[in-house]
């Protein structure tokens, strides 16, 4: 070893201690963060669907539902780089009623990342509280309660539990008293409601092992109540696992918003959705239209992928020592 | 004598396990007066820390305060219902565990857990609050309270860690603290330092005192009076240096003896106790530590012997304590 690699060895060793002092909780886990390449790129390529997702309306050539001509002696589906009658230009081809396949494309991505974002969010938060509950009181019958309910969702598959409770909701609008459920937040509720349980059990394995340390010990000394301790002490701590899960199962939302618009339980046309899209193309297969399933399929595949990595590197840099034990 | 603060009478806390029923306090009585320090000590397992936190009512299942009293300040605490329990826990009893790197919450700034404490059990605003916990930082000899109210715990040494459980345990001016082994993890420097800050505390706010540990110098130091825990019985107390002078139980005897002595000269090997602490969920058939004892005789492995006392202030569970005095 020449004495170079003796000095930068050294100087790896001493960073972390020397910089821990300046750094605040942030900037530890982005400096953990873009250490791993590959989450980086995870974290790039979502950032790249959010923006897709966000500006839909100005990034998308046309209006997504719009309907264009084939030029005389074609017909849709159009392949990538062609005119329609009218003039337009496909860059990614066209569907089979003659709509620009990259503007369905990205007003897709707006309505499944709607979805996906919002089913989670409902799910973390009904999961979280859940799990919190049957933790701290852990071998109470309110955590019998809770956890029993819990296996008994777990049990089903969760696209199939997914179904069931949509055909139980119906498509389309649906009215509960005087609110209206549109069609989406039906969707995001069910994905939601499938999804609950699994943020219940992490939850409640983290309070678990939360609950072992002493410092929860010190605050039952010091007078706290058990609602106090958990929103208080306990509740703080589970946050670095519970965002690992969030954006991996980000990813299980996805593919399962897009399953459910696949399976014509979702979105219903003519609303642009990457499902519906994919399911239209099984017809074109045979007919050599490898564009059609090809876009959606690529744009489901790299949001899922994104999200995964992120997932993956958020986990590395949130607990270091986890990433170090499965690294081997 | 001093007013009581505290009177247990034959608390007995049993914990319910698969492999049977544990005895971990076994029918004790003692008593804290006022600006009184009370050691406990025995071994790993004897029952010291279950008797605190049978005082502070947190028992948790398997295990159960089976009968007895706890009078503090007069007023059964086991009467009282888990709300009331709540007020006085941190506000008239406190309580500071052995480990301090792990006995504040990690995520939080020190000068947080302190007011968490404050909002517990008062209705001071947060400015208040904060003035309260500099204050309190301050009593417990932490230099510049200002500055460290805004560190994290994994930014002060262990010592410091150890103060600040103190500020949150007196935070609320209690009548009583139990200090559960609070030295064990720090270095014996700290130590001195933070038992002086205790009787300083003590004198100051005369705050009765109960020091569980396992470590008789300690003992030595600090305390007034001394309770001997074996197998979640007492088995002798007495007032400190009585105890080191002239100990009443074979036990106590072992343990004294089993200490390092550096004036004794030409001693080869530090004397110890043999055999092991038996399991408490089968315990022997009579005295607890008969199958340990030296002086065992026939009578110790048929009866069980109470706490007698023996002498004024003096009590110990053995058949033979008469003639230890002579």
């Amino acid at each position: 070893m020449s004495t170079a690699d003796i000095a930068t060895r050294t100087t790896d060793v001493m960073t972390p201690t020397v910089a821990r002092k300046h750094r605040g909780v942030l900037e530890e886990v982005w400096h953990n963060f873009k250490k791993n390449r590959l989450s980086l790129a995870g974290g790039v390529i979502v950032m790249v669907f959010i923006v897709i997702a966000v500006f839909a309306p100005l990034l998308s050539p046309y209006n997504p539902v719009e309907q264009f001509d084939a030029p005389p002696g074609e017909h849709h589906p159009l392949p990538p780089l062609s005119r329609s009658k009218e003039g337009t230009f496909f860059l990614f081809g066209s569907d089979k009623f003659g709509r620009d396949i990259l503007s369905r494309a990205f007003y897709g991505t707006r309505t499944l990342l709607q979805i996906a974002i919002s089913s989670i969010t409902i799910a973390f938060v009904l999961g979280v509280f859940m799990g919190a509950v049957a933790g701290y009181w852990k071998g109470s019958w309110v955590d019998e309660l809770i956890m029993r309910a819990v296996d008994v969702m777990l049990s089903f598959p969760t696209l199939v539990l997914a179904i069931a409770l949509l055909g139980a909701f119906g498509i389309g609008k649906t009215h509960i008293g005087p609110i209206t459920l549109s069609n989406m937040f039906k969707i995001a509720i069910v994905i939601a409601i499938t999804y609950s349980p699994r943020f219940a059990r992490v939850m409640r394995g983290v309070v678990l092992q939360e609950m072992s340390e002493d410092y929860v010990d010190a605050a039952k000394v010091a007078g706290g109540s058990g609602w106090q301790i958990l929103a208080r002490e306990i509740l703080i701590n589970t946050i670095p696992p519970l965002i690992v899960q969030g954006s991996l199962m980000m990813a299980t939302t996805v593919l399962t918003s897009a399953s459910l618009s696949f399976l014509g339980l979702g979105l219903q046309p003519p609303r642009p959705s990457l499902g519906i899209m994919l399911n239209e193309s099984r017809d074109f297969l045979f007919l050599k239209a490898w564009w059609y399933p090809l876009v959606p399929g690529v744009f489901i595949l790299l949001i899922i992928l994104g999200f995964n990595l992120l997932g993956d590197g958020l986990r590395d840099s949130l607990d270091p020592r986890q990433a170090r034990r499965t690294r081997g | 004598m001093k007013s009581q603060l505290l009177k247990v009478r034959d608390l007995v806390t049993r914990f319910y396990t698969e492999e049977g029923v544990v005895r971990a306090v076994d029918g004790n009585s003692f008593h804290l007066g006022a600006e009184e320090t009370l050691g406990i000590v025995g071994e790993s397992g004897s029952g010291k820390t279950v008797t605190g936190l049978s005082i502070m009512g947190l028992i948790e299942n398997p295990g159960r305060v089976e009968s007895g009293s706890i009078l503090f300040q007069g007023e059964e605490l086991l009467e009282k219902t888990p709300q009331e329990m709540l007020r006085l826990r941190g506000k008239e009893i406190a309580m500071v565990f052995q480990d301090p790197m792990n006995s504040l919450n990690p995520t939080l700034k020190v000068g947080e857990q302190i007011a968490r404490v404050l909002h517990f059990h008062t209705p001071l605003s947060r400015r208040e609050a904060k003035r309260r916990v500099v204050e309190l930082l301050r009593q417990v000899e932490i230099p510049e309270p200002e500055k460290r109210i805004g560190n994290y715990p994994y930014q002060l040494s262990g010592g410091m860690r150890q103060r600040v459980l103190i500020a949150m345990a007196i935070s609320c001016n209690p009548a009583m603290l139990i200090l559960d082994e609070p030295t064990t993890a720090l270095d014996v420097t700290i130590e001195a330092q933070l038992f002086e800050l205790v009787d300083k505390l003590k004198a100051e706010f005369g705050i009765g005192i109960i020091l569980i540990t396992h470590d008789l110098a300690v003992i030595a130091n600090s305390c007034d009076r001394v309770i001997v825990m074996y197998a979640g019985r007492i088995v002798e107390e007495a007032p400190v240096v009585e105890l080191y002078d002239n100990p009443l139980h074979p036990y106590t005897r072992g343990l004294l003896e089993s200490i390092p002595q550096l004036d004794k000269e030409g001693q080869k090997r530090l004397p110890s106790i043999p055999g092991e602490v038996p399991e408490l969920i089968t315990l022997p058939k009579g005295c607890n530590f008969s199958p340990r004892c030296k002086y065992v005789m026939d009578r110790c492995i048929q009866d069980d012997p109470p706490l007698m006392e023996i002498a004024p202030g003096r009590k110990s569970a053995c058949w033979k304590a008469g003639e230890f005095g002579e």
